[in-house]
């Protein structure tokens, strides 16, 4: 019986052991572990709190001293030394507002586990901010625009230019119609400015690339002076391929894009890599392809900023310049061992950046990796082919953009996209060459005049599927385009009538190779006399306005040319040195009026309660004086004393002027002793010398000067009673002597006057 | 004793060839910034770090004609005391600011040379080093095969799809899938030895790749587990790169 006992024992304790192994393991550990957590959790949050505080401490300190340095340097007239400091406050200024901001809201939120409320402040706030645009007008020192009316502004890229967006004006449209370049509504004006922080190098890296960029007619107007270089594009409405991307991953499904947005991503893949096989066989090279640069409007992709832009057949050397992520490293490699430009196809470093910009759209992210960078989100097998094989080596790649785009376009064309095998694609069937020709052939009939497809993406086209409609016409030489036609009624008032005739052929814009030559048109020519007169009308004007444009300019031009004006942080320091300046002037210079006198030094002592003496501590305790008859009754107080006074004097006028504030009454002129320059009593010292000179040389103590002073009260509504101070004239007491003068205001003031006297003497009295 | 590679890679960056200095910034670029982001504790900024890693490579320069390979430090360990050297001036030179002062010059310790215990080197900086070296490897065969050839090595090996899907994908059978994965497998073979000849100083480091499952010796090797190695090294290094690009945005 033993035995099945024993059993039923152990087995009772090896259930009771697991039991108690399970307990530990899925009650007590997570439970310790939560507890923790916790107690983590809470160290965290007043460790950051006490760190930030501290932090916050530290920034004003900082500042503090910083702002001494600035006004130190404004002193002695450094101020680009001044200016450095400044930015240091802004700096400084900048931490501790992240400090009060975290104090105060970040640390409580994320203890409260408010994490992605605060997520939303922390990234993507700055996010935006930082992508604000600039200021909708350009610096007075900037300038302005001739012929252009800013209406706003754009972020700023990295090539530290001011981008604007303005309205060309009549003259301007005409300009341009004449170039055969029309619907100019808006464009953007790209400015670089040695006073608004751009350097010598941008200027001419970006004029090198003018020259590239007109050929191709995405530039319409240009400007270069000895301090400012802008050139002016089309507007393209829309916003950048980043920014959609992100939009387009917030909606979708956690595990990547759906079908619908692969075929819109697809779409402006498409556009892209069209514009990009225009632009080489344009002989260019974008050398800048990214999603920031990349504009989407409607179904189309508009590439932008052709900062970089440089002809294949440069001799130049190669440079690194570029966007990492998106600028094949291979390109660094050559560029460091010195290959000209001419030696390498360029094209290829722009096909790299096409399949960079097609991951960094499927995956959200940037290609880390290089071309060994993984998809990891939901992908296509093709459209995985298609990005390696865009990034693959400088020899294994795609050789041009049109080989891409014919596989970009066989994906998106298909029904299932996940059902195209990377064996079906054309350039893996062989058919990369009869594409390449059939889409140049497609391409030959359109002609880059104007930005990049910017018509069309006013009037985009539903129809059409996303990025493979052909670009809507543009114009060509071979189009006959109507001019408009001025015809003067009058040459004494200069009216005139535009009569849209005339079809003339556009200047300046390529000619096709295959098209044929138009004929030229015939143009009616004016009498040579209206010639000559409408040539010397023109030249006058152009005198003129260049003496305008000069004659504005030439003051900038001979200003510093190192931009060390004052900036925000300095004119912080300047204001707070301004505050503290006005502070300690009325702390301890402004005197203020005698009753704020009095009651400081009175503050000062141990003041006793209304009505009765506040003596200070040395003197033997002295009746009080009762209130006064009047109420707010004004007594001027008058002193001959010449200071400096000494402790005991000083002590009891103080105790006398004291015991007179408490009384009610209200006490103006000098204190004295004290300072009597002060504006705030210049009104009491008029009033001072106005008895004085009522007195007029009468001593003091005469019945005429008594008369003469009482004369004076009568007939001044602005005091009550005068408190005359002299020095003793014998040698019988020591300490001044006060004589108290009152106006006619009845029995009680006068007789209250004489009991007031008494006391004040015998207060003055040691 | 350094081999013939070392020798010759070390000679090249004395010569100031941009190439090798680019080279080493490539591949070791990731793993000095995670190091100096991990040492700055929040600290120091990205672009920071990202400052204080290319100081890195140049200290290396001004240092290598001082490197001594008698000493016997690790590759791993000159690359880290380099690093941590450029974060201390960096934080000294941030005191000397604070007190207003101008940048203090600190002298580069030559400490390294002697071992890697005083630098703080641990395991996981050991592993992204490797890793670095496997990554440069792989990268090479990217350059020299053919594209069809790695895209097959990448599908099977590295994104794990089967060598039935990849014969569909491809548009091959079977059997030429299995033929270029050995094609590219020994040219991956080939270029890691090299790579860890190229980047180590001491025989511990050129024994790295065996005790991490990526035995070189093509008559002996287990071809399966080989290819598990990489793949795991590669996803490792993703995952640094993934990081240094999510700091980066």
């Amino acid at each position: 019986m033993a035995g099945p006992g024993v059993l039923l024992v152990l087995l009772g304790a090896v259930v009771g052991i697991v039991l108690l192994v399970l307990l530990v393991m899925y009650v007590v550990v997570p439970l310790f572990k939560g507890i923790g957590w916790l107690i983590g959790h809470v160290f965290a949050f007043i460790g950051g709190e006490i760190r930030d505080a501290l932090r916050l401490i530290g920034a004003l300190v900082t500042a503090v001293v910083f702002a001494f340095l600035v006004i130190a340097n404004v002193v002695i007239g450094r101020w680009s030394a001044a200016a450095h400091f400044g930015r240091a406050i802004q700096g400084e200024m900048g931490a501790g507002g992240a400090c009060i901001y975290r104090v105060l809201v970040g640390h409580p939120a994320r203890f409260l586990c408010l994490n992605s409320l605060v997520d939303g402040l922390e990234r993507r706030l700055p996010e935006v901010v930082a992508a604000a645009p600039t200021a909708d007008t350009p610096s007075r020192r900037t300038g302005k625009f001739e012929g252009y009316v800013i209406v706003g502004s754009l972020p700023g890229g990295g090539s530290g230019g001011k981008l604007y967006v303005a309205e060309p004006d009549e003259i301007r449209r005409a300009a341009f119609a004449r170039q055969g370049i029309d619907d100019v509504d808006q464009v953007v004006i790209k400015s670089f400015s040695l006073h608004d922080g751009s350097s010598l190098p941008q200027i001419v890296r970006e004029s090198r690339a003018l020259d590239a960029a007109k050929k191709l007619g995405l530039v319409l107007d240009h400007e270069l002076t000895p301090d400012r270089f802008y050139y002016v594009m089309r507007f393209v409405p829309g916003e950048p391929l980043s920014l959609v991307t992100q939009k387009l991953h917030g909606r979708a499904p956690a595990e990547g894009l759906s079908n619908a947005q692969l075929h819109e991503v697809l779409g402006y893949l498409g556009s892209l890599l069209g514009t990009l096989d225009r632009y080489h066989r344009g002989g260019l090279w974008h050398k800048d392809v990214k999603p920031d640069n990349i504009i989407v409007h409607g179904r189309e992709a508009h590439l932008v900023d052709f900062g970089l832009l440089t002809p294949i057949r440069s001799a130049m050397t190669l440079t690194t310049h570029g966007t990492e992520y998106f600028r094949d490293p291979e390109l660094v490699r050559m560029a460091l061992r010195g290959v000209k430009v001419h030696q390498v196809d360029g094209a290829k470093f722009d096909v790299y950046a096409a399949g960079a910009v097609l991951y960094a759209v499927v995956e959200n992210s940037f290609p880390a990796h290089g071309a060994l960078s993984q998809i990891s989100r939901r992908c296509p097998e093709a459209v995985r082919w298609i990005v390696r094989r865009a990034m693959a080596d400088y020899d294994k790649r795609y050789p041009t953009a049109a080989t891409m785009l014919e596989d970009v376009r066989f994906v998106a064309a298909a029904a299932d996209p996940f059902a195209v095998r990377p064996a079906e694609l054309p350039s893996m069937r062989g058919v990369e060459g009869d594409a390449r020709h059939a889409v140049q052939r497609e391409e030959e009939e359109l002609v880059f005049a104007g930005a990049v497809a910017a018509s069309h993406a006013r009037h985009p086209r539903p129809d059409a599927p996303p990025g493979f409609a052909p670009p809507p016409p543009q114009p060509t030489p071979t189009q006959r385009r109507s001019r408009p036609r001025v015809r003067v009624t009058n040459w004494w008032s200069g009216e005139y009538v535009v009569s849209p005739e005339e079809p003339v052929r556009a200047a300046g814009t390529p000619r096709p190779r295959q098209a044929p030559r138009p004929a030229r048109p015939r143009v009616r020519r004016a009498p040579a006399q209206q010639q000559l007169a409408s040539a010397r009308a023109r030249v006058e004007a152009a005198r003129s306005r260049a003496a305008r444009r000069i004659g504005g300019r030439a003051p900038a031009a001979e200003q510093a040319r190192f931009n060390n004006g004052v900036n925000p942080g300095v004119a912080i320091a300047l204001f707070l040195f301004l505050a503290v300046c006005v502070a300690f002037a009325l702390l301890f210079v402004a005197p203020g009026s005698i009753s704020q006198q009095i009651q400081r030094r009175v503050m000062a002592n141990a003041s006793g309660a209304a009505g009765t003496l506040p003596i200070p501590a040395e003197l033997p305790p002295l009746p009080a004086l009762t209130p006064s008859p009047i109420s707010n009754g004004r007594v001027l107080v008058v002193s001959d004393l010449l200071p400096p006074l000494d402790d005991d004097t000083r002590t009891r006028l103080d105790a006398v002027l004291g015991a007179l504030g408490a009384t009610g009454l209200d006490l103006r002129g000098a204190a004295p002793g004290a300072e009597t320059d002060s504006e705030a009593i210049t009104a009491d010292l008029d009033l001072a010398a106005a008895v004085r000179l009522a007195r007029g040389q009468a001593p003091l103590d005469s019945p005429d000067a008594a008369a003469a002073i009482e004369t004076w009260l009568a007939a001044s509504p602005e005091a009550d009673a005068v408190l005359w101070l002299t020095p003793a004239t014998d040698g019988s007491r020591q300490g001044p002597l006060a004589r108290l003068f009152v106006a006619p205001r009845g029995e009680d003031w006068t007789a209250w006057s004489r009991s007031a006297l008494d006391t004040i003497n015998a207060i003055l009295t040691r | 004793m350094l081999s013939s590679m070392t020798t010759s890679f070390i000679a090249r960056l004395r010569a100031n060839d941009q190439a090798a200095w680019f080279e080493l910034w490539e591949t070791f670029g990731p793993v000095v910034r995670a190091q100096l982001t991990r040492w700055g504790g929040g600290r120091i900024g990205h672009e920071t770090v990202r400052d204080l890693s290319q100081e890195t490579l140049a200290a290396l320069s001004d240092s290598i004609d001082r490197y001594d390979p008698a000493r016997g430090a690790r590759f791993s360990t000159w690359l880290l005391a380099i690093a941590k050297h450029v974060l201390g001036d960096e934080m000294d030179r941030r005191m000397a600011m604070k007190r207003g002062g101008g940048r203090t010059a600190a002298s580069l310790d030559e400490a390294w040379m002697a071992g890697s215990s005083a630098i703080g080197a641990d395991d996981a900086y050991e592993a992204a080093v490797f890793g670095a070296k496997v990554e440069a490897a792989i990268r090479q065969v990217q350059k020299e095969c053919d594209f069809t050839d790695f895209s097959i090595y990448r599908m099977r090996v590295l994104d794990g799809t089967s060598g039935k899907d990849v014969a569909v994908a491809i548009g091959v059978s079977e059997p030429t899938v299995s033929r270029r994965l050995a094609k590219v497998r020994d040219a991956l073979r080939r270029r890691i030895a090299e790579a860890v000849e190229t980047y180590s100083f001491t025989e511990a480091e050129r024994a790295e790749p065996r005790r991490n499952g990526l035995d070189l010796d093509p008559n002996k090797a287990d071809d399966a587990l080989f290819d598990e190695a990489v793949a795991e090294i590669y996803h490792r290094q993703m995952d640094l790169r993934r990081m240094d690009e999510q700091a980066a945005r």
